[in-house]
């Protein structure tokens, strides 16, 4: 930076040493030119890593714009946990410093009221509260300063893109002052990010980037292709290791698992993922936060802005989206202890199903187009449509329904009113050449962090390599520098046997549609080992289902039939096999149950040709019909289904039991097949 | 800060909140000639303490006789560019954004026959290169009053205009407004809409904004997107209409007695323009309709219930100088009064007075209407000065000018 600006550079100076309360301190590299951008007319970026001192230079900049009369600054953070030690710094400096978000709605009004007085320094705040809570308020609170924290996420190059920081810069766009103080942070932006963030939020950015090497984290990568060895080593190794800790699973289903056999084996470990409510979330992470549990199973939910100091390890589950996420998830260890532990273990497919996420990421221009195309066909008058509305008319599920709507909002082709949406006057132009880069940008990701399990070089380098910084090290903490497994990749037999047994007897619940059926299970996920990859074989081979199928469904049906009191077998027909038939004939006669088949179908319209339920409901109830001779009046039945997906199927069938006087309708079925696996993105 | 940012931070009516009170059309006009004669443009405001701002207007007065106020008015607009940035990020999601009499495309006729009373900005969708076409004028009853000859009437002309190579511009409401861009809409020809509130609700409708979105219509507003309906921003806009339009086309003018006074949109719009704009009345030779009678027999052009043949919006021309009633051609004169410096120059007033007029001087004739001067002066001024220009029309009092 040429000429040092004095007046802020003297004024900076003697507010650091003020919130440090130390006489004698200087800035370190890169903070003091941060502020005086952010006043020069620069719009400011700082590329830092965690721990390099971000919220003094928010404070100071903050507390130079109050000096000159300036409104309060606004900081948005994806998530604010530990608000209370921000709060406590800013005190420090002489701001009077607030947070509004979803843990203190109690405060909101009270809050609101002070910052439409001017009675607030600095506010923190999260993108939902921002532009849900504060956004109706804004006519009467005077803004002084945007600071945008985790900036990455504004960029759609980024590993972390999100809807709601778009909207920031659309903000930050409609601004008429380009003097207008913006200050942008983040810990994980490559050149690429970088220079999207430069053409989003002003040429002119100021970029103060330094280098992202974390020298206290000792890095292990383990290949163990099946779920047992991962569920055996975590449970080996996971008491051995000292204090508190994350696992980083991709999908909710995996942490929940995760948790419960943790939890069994006498581990105290909690979930957090957006699966789970609110309160259970907050007592989870509070829990944490407290160190009173070992360990939290978490989806990347628990990511950006998560400061607590002393997490002592992370093992990722799987592998992460890509390398940019697994360095950030990797950073969250260690941030105020001498040394943090981290372990990526790899499982066999896992490469298969991030590819499949890159693939599916954006919706196709044709599944746009179609849903557009619902909205040409109406009469003169105002007429939105609601996602059941375009649902009815074109039979593309549910998720690429959304998807597509998603994204022509995000483009500004519709527009939003509560759950209506209305073209706006934007024409539609389909994106395929960005799409198409981003995803070979993210697919290049993939690849670097494949290529972490190949190199023999140092892995701390290879990774900030992969965020553009070349700092040159060799850290001496990665398997490859010390040249041996810091955790040994062995496992005992007996640990082996508890993870085989825990996820022999896991299911997955099966809500029922119909609200007047039991709530019913799947045995597997369907192609998961090891049941879920039996009963794929047999469909595709046509043969009969294996004994191990038998063995587990008997193991888990027999407190069921017990606990409901089921008499009798049904089960869901076929037209192209009789597999499940003869399945529920032999179960019934090991469950000594009474096998009634009471369905037949009509033809041949697959249910899987039905994308989305009002199609696949309406598809059910016209192709079966319940054998009316046959009474069922006051029983208690076990529907069988082989496969479900969305679960109409067997959900009509149950209805049309208890339509017909069945006193109850248990659901089961051998595999879950329902949609695409959920990715936790938050 | 460009002018045309500080314009919109200082006109718009987006984001006042409970604080922060607007400049008018008038208002800003008088500010940046203010400015002007200062050697100052609106831009330099921005970012300025009050103190800075005093120091400005040093020795000056204000615009008016409140000049702390009016600098206390203006940091409070600027303070609300965070939250203005909110506001307008909502609006593009609709694809709405704003024209101002800064931009290029702000069209000419409106700054050179509204003057001063010009908007300061309207809120626009779809294609503004639209403004640069010619169009035919559509006004008439709302819907509830209108019947399927009146439907098929507006049909027929709206075809007509356009086989003639014009677009078609209306009020957008409901009736014979919408029956017109009906029209348009679905010959994919050219249309405009000037609506007085409500308009995302407009675009809400599915066969508005497929148009807006290939580039073949454009809604504007003076109100904000969101507002609801106001009786003067509906009277104000017929003169939008009158001045986009090279014809105007009054399908049905109803009125109803107020106060002794015939009011109606269409009516009051037709007899506002009788005066400047007669040349472009067009009315609908309709025997079932007192208003249509009542419009040409003060002077407006009638054309048959459906085009014939023969006819062209070209050829026409008004053979008849309309009968204007009295009380708008007193306006009219008492205005080129008022507006004429020759008659301050002639007339006594006290030295504060004195100061006052001259300060304004040179604006006053880019005034309208009667309002505007209303605005200008402090009541007594202003009554005395009213009292005195009316003597000069009375041939009571004579003054040298080229006006009168």
């Amino acid at each position: 930076m040429k000429d040092k600006n004095d007046i802020i550079f003297n004024e900076s100076l003697s507010l650091l040493r003020k919130a440090l309360s130390n006489p004698s301190a200087d800035f370190r590299e890169g903070q003091y030119e941060a502020i005086e951008a952010v006043f020069t007319n620069k719009r400011s970026l700082v590329v830092q890593k965690t721990g390099w001192g971000k919220s003094i230079v928010y404070f100071i900049s903050t507390k130079i714009n109050r000096n000159r009369k300036k409104g309060v600054s606004i900081v948005i953070s994806p998530l604010l946990v530990l608000i209370e030690n921000q709060i406590e710094a800013a005190k420090k400096i002489g701001l009077l410093c607030e947070a509004i978000y979803s843990g203190n709605i109690d405060r909101h009004d009270e809050i609101i009221r002070k910052l439409k007085a001017n009675q607030i320094d600095i506010l923190f705040t999260t993108p939902e509260s921002l532009f849900s809570k504060l956004q109706d308020h804004m006519n009467d609170i005077n803004l002084g300063m945007f600071i945008i924290d985790e900036a990455h996420c504004i960029s759609d190059w980024g590993h972390d893109f999100r809807l709601d920081y778009r909207k920031i810069v659309e903000v930050l766009n409609e601004l008429k002052n380009k003097d207008f103080p913006i200050l942008a942070t983040t810990a994980t932006a490559n050149n690429r990010v970088i220079e999207d963030l430069k053409s989003q939020i002003g040429p002119s950015l100021y970029v103060s980037k330094g280098s992202l090497y974390r020298d206290n984290l000792f890095i292990q990568l383990l290949d163990m292709k099946n779920k047992v060895n991962r569920y055996a080593w975590i449970l080996k190794n996971i008491q051995n290791l000292t204090g508190t800790g994350i696992i980083y699973c991709l999908t909710t289903k995996d942490c929940d698992d995760l948790a419960s056999f943790l939890i069994n084996n006498q581990i105290s470990a909690k979930p957090y993922h957006s699966g789970l409510e609110e309160v259970e979330s907050s007592t989870n992470i509070n829990l944490f936060v407290k160190n009173q549990i070992k360990v939290l199973v978490s989806t990347i939910k628990l990511g950006m802005g998560y400061d607590k100091p002393d997490v002592a390890f992370i093992i990722h589950y799987q592998v992460p989206k890509n390398i940019v996420s697994y360095y950030q998830q990797i950073g969250r260890a260690a941030r105020n202890i001498k040394e943090g532990y981290t372990f990526m273990l790899k499982g066999g497919n896992d490469f298969d199903i991030l590819n499949y996420f890159i693939d599916n990421a954006f919706p196709e221009k044709i599944e746009m187009e179609l849903v557009l195309k619902q909205f040409e066909q109406q009469a003169w008058g105002k007429s939105g449509l609601s996602t059941q509305a375009i649902a009815k008319n074109i039979n593309l599920s549910f998720p690429k329904i959304k998807k597509a709507l998603k994204f022509l909002e995000f483009e500004h082709v519709l527009n939003r009113v509560k759950q209506t949406y209305f073209l706006t006057s934007n024409k539609f132009q389909y994106k395929e050449i960005h799409y198409q880069e981003i995803n070979n940008l993210r697919k290049q990701e993939i690849n670097q962090l494949e290529e972490l399990f190949e190199t023999k070089e140092c892995l701390n380098k290879k990774i900030i390599e992969s965020l553009d910084d070349s700092t040159k090290i060799s850290c001496g903490k990665c398997k490859n520098c010390l040249k041996r497994e810091i955790v040994s990749s062995q496992i005992e037999d007996k640990f082996r046997l508890i993870a085989e047994q825990h996820i022999a007897d896991s299911y997955i619940p099966l809500k029922p549609r119909e609200k007047r059926m039991y709530d019913g299970m799947a045995l597997s996920k369907y192609g998961d080992e090891p049941i879920g990859s039996l009963v794929s074989k047999s469909k595709y081979s046509n043969s009969p289902y294996p004994e191990a199928v038998y063995l587990k469904a008997i193991k888990l049906l027999t407190p069921i039939v017990k606990k409901y009191n089921l008499q009798t077998i049904t089960f869901v027909p076929s037209l192209n096999n009789k597999l499940v038939d003869d399945f529920s004939l032999n179960l019934s006669k090991r469950l000594g149950l009474r096998f009634t088949p009471l369905f037949s179908k009509k033809n041949n319209v697959s249910q899987k040709s039905m994308s989305n339920y009002i199609w696949q409901k309406k598809n059910a109830q016209e192709n079966y019909s319940i054998n009316s001779s046959v009474s069922v009046i006051g029983q208690q039945i076990l529907l069988i289904d082989d496969i479900v997906d969305s679960g109409y199927t067997i959900s009509s069938l149950g209805e049309k039991l208890i339509e017909a006087g069945a006193k109850g309708v248990y659901p089961f079925a051998l595999s879950d097949a329902s949609n695409e696996r959920v990715v936790d993105n938050d | 800060m460009t002018n045309r940012d500080a314009l919109i931070l200082l006109c718009s009516q987006l984001s006042v909140g409970q604080q922060h009170k607007p400049f008018s059309n008038i208002k800003i006009s008088q500010l940046i000639s203010k400015l002007a004669t200062l050697g100052l443009e609106l831009k330099d405001l921005s970012n300025k303490t009050f103190e800075e701002l005093k120091n400005l207007f040093y020795g000056e007065k204000v615009i008016d006789e409140k000049g702390q106020d009016t600098i206390s008015q203006i940091i409070s607009l600027f303070s609300r560019e965070g939250s203005m940035a909110f506001a307008f990020m909502e609006l593009k999601k609709w694809g709405i954004d704003v024209l101002t009499k800064f931009d290029e495309d702000y069209p000419k006729t409106f700054i050179q026959e509204l003057g001063s009373s010009a908007p300061a900005l309207f809120y626009f969708a779809g294609n503004k290169d639209l403004l640069k076409e010619e169009y035919i004028g559509f006004t008439g009853s709302r819907l509830k009053k209108t019947n399927t000859e009146d439907e098929e009437i507006t049909k027929a002309w709206a075809n007509e205009s356009i086989n003639q190579g014009y677009g078609i511009v209306s009020g957008g409401a409901s009736g014979i407004d919408s029956f017109s861009t009906q029209v348009a809409i679905k010959l994919k020809k050219p249309f405009i809409e000037w609506l007085s509130d409500s308009l995302i609700k407009r675009l809400q409708i599915n066969a508005i904004s497929l148009s807006l979105q290939n580039g073949n219509g454009l809604l504007l507003s003076e109100a904000i997107p969101t507002a609801p309906f106001n009786v003067g921003l509906a009277m104000a806009r017929n003169k939008y209409i009158y001045l986009t339009a090279e014809k105007v086309i009054a399908i049905k003018a109803e009125y109803s007695i107020k106060d002794g006074k015939k009011t109606g949109g269409t009516w009051n719009g037709a007899i506002e323009n009788l005066n400047s704009n007669y040349k472009k009345i067009l009315v609908i030779n309709n025997e079932l309709s007192k208003g249509n009678k009542e419009l040409i027999s003060k002077g407006a052009t009638p054309i048959p219930l459906f085009p014939d043949i023969n006819f062209t919006f070209k050829n026409l021309t008004a053979t008849l100088k309309p009968q204007i009633n009295s009380e708008i051609e007193n306006d009219v004169n008492l205005i080129k009064v008022l507006r004429d410096k020759n008659f301050y120059m002639n007339i006594k007033l006290t030295i504060k007075e004195r100061t006052l007029v001259d300060n304004y001087i040179n604006l006053l004739e880019t005034y309208n209407s009667i309002k505007e001067f209303q605005q200008l002066f402090p009541e007594k001024l202003f009554n005395k000065i009213q009292k005195l220009a009316y003597e000069v029309l009375n041939g009571k009092r004579f003054i040298s000018t080229s006006l009168i």
